[in-house]
């Protein structure tokens, strides 16, 4: 017998126990956060949408607005706005569904928001389905349809520079954000933050 | 082995132990196998009990070493899973309220501030408590830290893809999973809760600390005593960073130390027993360490300080390297990704160096220095050679003043500490004196910034520094050490002065 031995049995098994139970809570929690019930709060919706599609388990969103009975709904995989609005009753009269995009798909967590007719044009443009469309005010150029013709039109913005608008949407797939000029070459900050007000995604 | 070998050698094995753990507590964020780490820890920890019933004590160890580390990449790997969030890959337009986390900083280009999305919506909309950065224009006021503020802005990527590596590092750390640029901010209120309370606490501490202070004098003192650059300027930053003079931003174990011997006297002097006064000790320095910036230094103080109370309390010796390990398997259990923080290897690299290079460094300078100044010498050597790998592998330099910068500033700092933290409750209690104290804390702090001016301004002062550097700095900083060893094990040879 040597010097280890009673150490080994006076405190030994405590660092066995402390390693064995480190390793169950892990595996137990890695196996929750695999079936995509155990994500944290600090993750958010960016980590859990990626990690789950939303085939996986069906989103919740929450209607609030002018519809008949506001409130949160779990609803089917690829559900559009417009199934939200039908399980929240369907819309009010009051309701102003022209600045809503009404086939935009919806995410798990989403907040759909229906405008009053009588909301000011910004109110609706940031309430629209949870942000999920621009609300197409009049006189704004869309990014995504917009011509070359149509840019041109816009103060500051040459044939070159429309076609490089359009270039860039060719090779990205379209724009989702008119931040995304930013990466247009020769448009700057200034330059972006003058044309912003005139420009929808 | 004769038997006090084998129990000088049992004393090491739970040292052994932790560092096993903390090993592999490391290793879990890259991307090990949870299930198989698992299984083995078990079936680990099975072979070392059955070999311990059969008195292969040697053999047992081993086992249950090898079940630590991987008991340690479990739960790092399971951490990470949990934790870790996807970044935000496209842009949108978000609007609501978000909760301000960290004190912001202000640069010449924005205010930077990390929040917490409270109630967020529009496109690309993070649910609540996905953690974010928030820009906001250079010349905006910053709002304090846990106030609740209304913004409205752009939401986007936190690093394009031309964002050097560092970035991409630093975002996965902090759990950041997008950018929120803003043109302001409208107060709503302010967090509730405990975290409310810390909040509270955070801002009655920034307050106080360097009351009646203004502009980089503010900002060191408020820097020594709760650490963090908040409100310093990016010139008088660099030049701290550049004289080797950070560190004394970082919250240390002398800070802690300092409010619980503050409190142990106050109470000793009101007749508390020891008993009430370990207690009274230990709620100071929570109380303290909450109130600090919440870095990986005060972290590793404040818990190095509670385990060497809770040994007190219970009669137990301190066993500095115990405390060391734990300190750092708790960190890293908490968020194993903290491995990377430089922060987190600044701090226990200082420490390694002070409890292994200082002591021969020490021994060896007293015989030509008086004991105090080779005390202090030892000590910034220690901290100096420990840390210079980390520098040199984290941010590419190295100050080659800093030894003699922290010669002059170290002495300072620790009265700068004790006065600021003093000034902190008399302001508290009658503001015009706690103004007074924090003036004759400027007047250190004032010594600290032109120690920094000056030695930053040295030729060559930041030599800079390939990452693969570390490793022979790493084998000069083991010299003294192994100088020292040797010298004690060699019949016959002693050092230069025979100490």
């Amino acid at each position: 017998m040597d010097g280890l031995l009673p150490w080994i049995r006076r405190s030994g098994w405590v660092y066995g126990l402390v390693a064995v139970v480190l390793a169950l809570v892990a595996w137990r929690w890695a196996g929750e956060s695999g079936s995509g019930s155990g994500a944290s709060a600090a993750t958010g919706s960016v980590t859990s949408q990626a990690r789950r599609p939303m085939t996986e388990a069906a989103p919740i969103v929450h209607v609030i607005g002018e519809v008949r009975h506001p409130g949160v709904y779990r609803i089917g995989g690829d559900a559009r706005v417009l199934q939200a609005i039908r399980l929240a009753g369907g819309p009010t009269r009051k309701a102003n569904l022209q600045g809503l995009n009404m086939a935009a798909v919806i995410g798990d967590g989403q907040q759909i928001i229906v405008p009053p007719k009588v909301a000011t044009r910004a109110t609706a443009a940031g309430g629209g389905a949870g942000g999920n469309s621009a609300a197409g005010t009049s006189g704004q150029v869309s990014l995504s349809s917009a011509t070359a013709a149509d840019l041109e039109a816009l103060d500051g913005v040459g044939p070159a520079l429309a076609q490089r608008i359009i270039d860039w949407r060719t090779a990205h797939g379209g724009f989702s954000s008119v931040d995304q000029l930013d990466e247009v070459s020769g448009i700057g900050p200034t330059r972006l933050d003058a044309l912003r007000p005139h420009l929808t995604p | 082995m004769p038997l006090g070998g084998a129990h000088a050698l049992a004393r090491h094995v739970p040292l052994a132990m932790l560092a096993a753990l903390v090993v592999g507590l490391a290793l879990g964020p890259f991307g090990a196998p949870v299930a198989t780490a698992a299984a083995g820890a078990v079936a680990m920890a099975v072979v070392g009990w059955m070999l311990a019933r059969n008195a292969h004590s040697r053999a047992a160890v081993v086992a249950l070493a090898v079940a630590c580390l991987c008991a340690g990449t479990a739960w790092g790997a399971a951490r990470v899973q949990a934790t870790e969030v996807r970044p935000l890959t496209r842009w949108g337009h978000v609007q609501g309220t978000v909760v301000v986390d960290q004190w912001p900083s202000a640069t010449r280009r924005a205010v930077r501030a990390q929040v917490i999305a409270d109630g967020l919506w529009g496109s690309a909309a993070p649910a609540a408590g996905a953690r974010l950065l928030l820009d906001l224009p250079s010349g905006t006021r910053p709002p304090e830290v846990g106030e609740v503020i209304q913004v409205s802005g752009t939401i986007g990527p936190a690093a394009q893809d031309r964002a050097p590596d560092w970035w991409f590092a630093w975002l996965r750390r902090k759990h950041i999973a997008a950018r929120v640029k803003a043109d302001g901010w409208t107060p709503v209120g302010t967090r509730g809760g405990a975290a409310g309370d810390r909040d509270a606490l955070r801002r009655w501490a920034a307050r106080n600390v360097a009351a009646g202070l203004s502009g980089d004098i503010a900002a060191i003192v408020r820097g020594m005593a709760l650490g963090g650059g908040m409100g310093m300027s990016e010139d008088t930053s660099q030049r701290m960073r550049d004289a080797g003079l950070w560190h004394l931003l970082a919250v240390s174990g002398q800070n802690v130390a300092v409010v619980g011997i503050g409190m142990a006297a106050l109470l000793g002097a009101a007749g508390a027993s020891r008993r009430s006064r370990l207690v009274g000790m230990g709620l100071a320095m929570g109380a303290y360490c909450l109130a600090c910036d919440g870095g990986a230094s005060v972290a590793r103080a404040g818990l190095m300080g509670g385990l060497a109370l809770a040994a007190d309390f219970g009669g137990a010796p301190r066993l500095r390297w115990h405390a060391l390990l734990l300190a750092l398997a708790v960190l890293l259990a908490w968020d194993p990704l903290s491995i990377d923080d430089p922060g987190l290897q600044l701090s226990f690299a200082a420490v390694c160096g002070l409890f292994v290079i200082a002591p021969p460094v020490g021994r060896w300078l007293r015989g030509w220095l008086p004991g105090p100044v080779a005390d202090l010498v030892a000590q910034s050597t220690g901290a100096g050679l420990a840390t210079a790998p980390v520098l040199a592998s984290g941010f590419g330099n190295l100050s080659t003043v800093g030894l003699l910068a922290n010669l002059i500033a170290v002495p300072v700092a620790g009265p700068v500490v004790v006065i600021a933290l003093v000034g902190t409750v008399a302001h508290a209690l009658w503001a015009p004196l706690g103004v007074l104290v924090a003036l004759v804390a400027a007047i250190g702090a004032w010594i600290v910034l032109l120690v920094a001016r000056v030695a930053s301004s040295i030729p060559g002062a930041v030599v800079p520094m390939p990452a693969w550097a570390a490793l022979p700095l790493s084998l000069v900083a083991g010299l003294p050490p192994t100088l020292w060893w040797w010298l004690r094990r060699v019949p016959g040879v002693t050092s230069p002065r025979g100490t």
